[in-house]
């Protein structure tokens, strides 16, 4: 088994009476697709925050690659090699699509670079993508579907060893899912970025991720293949309601 | 057409530079103040337009470095020249000192701490006597040459620091700390995903637009040669400022510049006649410029300014 890139210890985030993320632990291996799945509320969306640092733990601690995250600054977490992307998008709306990647290198970078170096690099980035086109466009004339894939790629320049995609196939059609899921399985294979990518789509999550976490009210209901995974009656039931469990293909579809 | 638009800092830079054997006595004070003004607005840009955070009460600075260059020359004896560097770091160190803390406050508690912030330097000034000689004033040593070579001396003192401040802006912009201060006014939450230290880059940002503040400020003290609390510390200059920044254009290089000397002139010829209904004008230019420009002046001159983006933008409901 790969070695342990972050691990999860008895994570806890209160919110006065709610507790969002309750006594949590699991690892995430270097080099796999890690999917996490939970219906709304479940608290993916805080576990993302509190790996990124932008929330602070109750209780428990997070390592990653052996350090403790518990008492680290998001700048500083992000400089050890965490990317993220936002479920509500936060682009920075004031620079030019290059610009934005540029941030990305010039401060989540390990190595130090200028603004001239950034620039290049965000220019390579784009290129990757497909995106070169849009490197002068101001992010307030694209459309938001493109503010997606403008995360990705500002977390991208970052040049992360674990990158968090938060639901960035959200309102996508099944095409452009189809491209985005291509994109991640390329990153992972071709330069070794550990991923955890959280998703609605359950189908697209299946299909791309190596173990798939579930959540339910805070708690781990389930963890691994998406095998094993589809075939638990616990995440059946708590994802998709035992009512909509035959018809479960067609559901998904409805839904998005 | 387009040479101008290539050529027009270096026409305004002659201009500047000529001016004192153009024009004297009222005007050139007149020129002399808008060139201050200037310098402050583009010291509120630097906090306020690029950082994003809008520190109303910014003329802090202004009345720190007044006093800073005032007690170096009095009970220090200083000169002049090292005096207003010093009061320019004084306004720094002030600004490092108190960032920290005032700079964790967000949107209107911020406006509200940094307005606090000047009312207790305010105050404090007022009560550290054997310093400051409290409320009655203080007054400079007088510079010792001719009236008329006095008055081309502080304008040319005025116009260095305000040249010095654009310098720095399009320095900052262009570097690392630019695109910092950029992705933080946009949004802070990203900004720190992206590995930037908010905190940092938000005092760094502070600590430079307080060096320029309180270095207009130096000038200005020896410039009149006797200062007052209230004067230095006087929050409608702040208001003043900021409404110069929007005009011209927050977050751009040479937009409060602009927006300085315009208001300033326009103040000085138009309703300069009428100080009874003076605020009242003021209060009107601002919420004109935030209704109809609310990016300021230079688009106007920016690379989109066409006759049918002015139509379309007039169409919107803004010029």
């Amino acid at each position: 088994m790969a070695a342990v890139i972050l691990k999860v210890g008895e994570a806890t985030k209160r919110y006065g009476g709610v507790v969002a993320v309750d006594n949590l632990s699991f690892e995430v291996y270097q080099g796999e697709i890690l999917g996490v799945i939970g219906p709304n509320g479940s608290g993916k969306s805080t576990l993302m925050n509190l790996i990124s640092g932008l929330t602070p733990l109750s209780a428990g601690d997070i390592w990653f690659t052996g350090i403790s995250l518990r008492k680290k600054k998001t700048h500083n977490i992000a400089r050890l090699g965490i990317a993220r992307t936002f479920q509500l998008l936060k682009p920075f709306k004031n620079m030019t699509v290059g610009e934005n990647v540029a941030t990305g290198a010039m401060f989540g970078h390990i190595h130090r670079m200028g603004s001239v170096e950034a620039l290049a690099r965000s220019e390579e980035i784009l290129a990757s993508l497909g995106l070169s086109h849009q490197a002068a466009v101001p992010v307030n004339k694209l459309a938001v579907a493109e503010w997606r894939r403008l995360e990705l790629a500002r977390a991208l320049a970052m040049d992360p060893k674990l990158l968090l995609l938060d639901e960035v196939m959200a309102g996508m059609v099944a095409s452009e899912v189809q491209a985005v899921v291509e994109t991640v399985k390329r990153l992972n294979r071709e330069h070794g970025v550990t991923i955890i990518v959280v998703e609605h789509i359950m189908r697209a999550v299946m299909s791309m991720a190596d173990r798939v976490l579930v959540l339910d009210r805070g708690k781990r209901l389930a963890l691994g293949t998406p095998a094993q995974v589809a075939r638990d009656p616990a995440v059946v039931s708590a994802y998709l309601g035992a009512n909509y469990a035959k018809s479960f293909p067609k559901q998904h579809e409805v839904e998005e | 057409m387009r040479r101008f638009k290539r050529y027009w800092p270096i026409f305004l830079l002659a201009v500047a530079l000529f001016l004192p054997a153009l024009v004297s006595g009222y005007w050139l004070r007149v020129f002399t103040s808008a060139l201050m003004f200037a310098v402050l607005a583009q010291g509120a840009n630097i906090i306020s337009g690029y950082a994003g955070c809008p520190a109303l009460g910014n003329i802090v600075f202004f009345g720190v470095g007044a006093y800073g260059a005032a007690v170096l020359m009095t009970a220090l004896k200083m000169p002049f020249l090292p005096a207003l560097l010093l009061s320019g770091l004084i306004g720094m160190a002030y600004a490092v000192l108190l960032g920290v803390p005032v700079l964790k406050t967000r949107g209107h508690y911020f406006v509200m701490a940094t307005i606090g912030l000047n009312d207790a330097t305010h105050e404090l000034v007022n009560n550290v006597d054997f310093l400051t000689q409290g409320s009655r004033g203080i007054a400079l040593p007088l510079p010792e040459t001719g009236k008329i070579e006095l008055l081309t001396f502080f304008y040319f003192v005025m116009l260095a620091i305000l040249l010095a401040t654009i310098f720095a802006t399009w320095l900052m912009a262009k570097s690392r700390m630019g695109y910092a201060l950029k992705a933080i006014k946009s949004d802070d939450e990203a900004a720190r995903a992206v590995g930037i230290n908010v905190t940092f880059y938000r005092v760094a940002a502070w600590a430079m637009s307080a060096f320029f503040t309180a270095m207009a400020g130096g000038a200005f003290a020896y410039w009149m040669t006797f200062i007052e609390p209230h004067v230095v510390f006087d929050i409608v200059m702040s208001v003043k400022m900021f409404i110069m920044m929007a005009l011209g254009g927050a977050g751009t290089i040479i937009g409060p510049t602009l927006g300085a000397i315009l208001l300033e002139l326009v103040s000085e010829t138009v309703w300069g006649g009428f100080p009874q209904v003076h605020y009242l004008v003021l209060g009107a230019v601002l919420v004109a410029v935030v209704v109809l420009l609310p990016e300021g002046m230079t688009l106007l001159f920016g690379k989109g300014a066409t006759l049918k983006t002015y139509r379309q933008r007039l169409k919107a409901g803004r010029l």
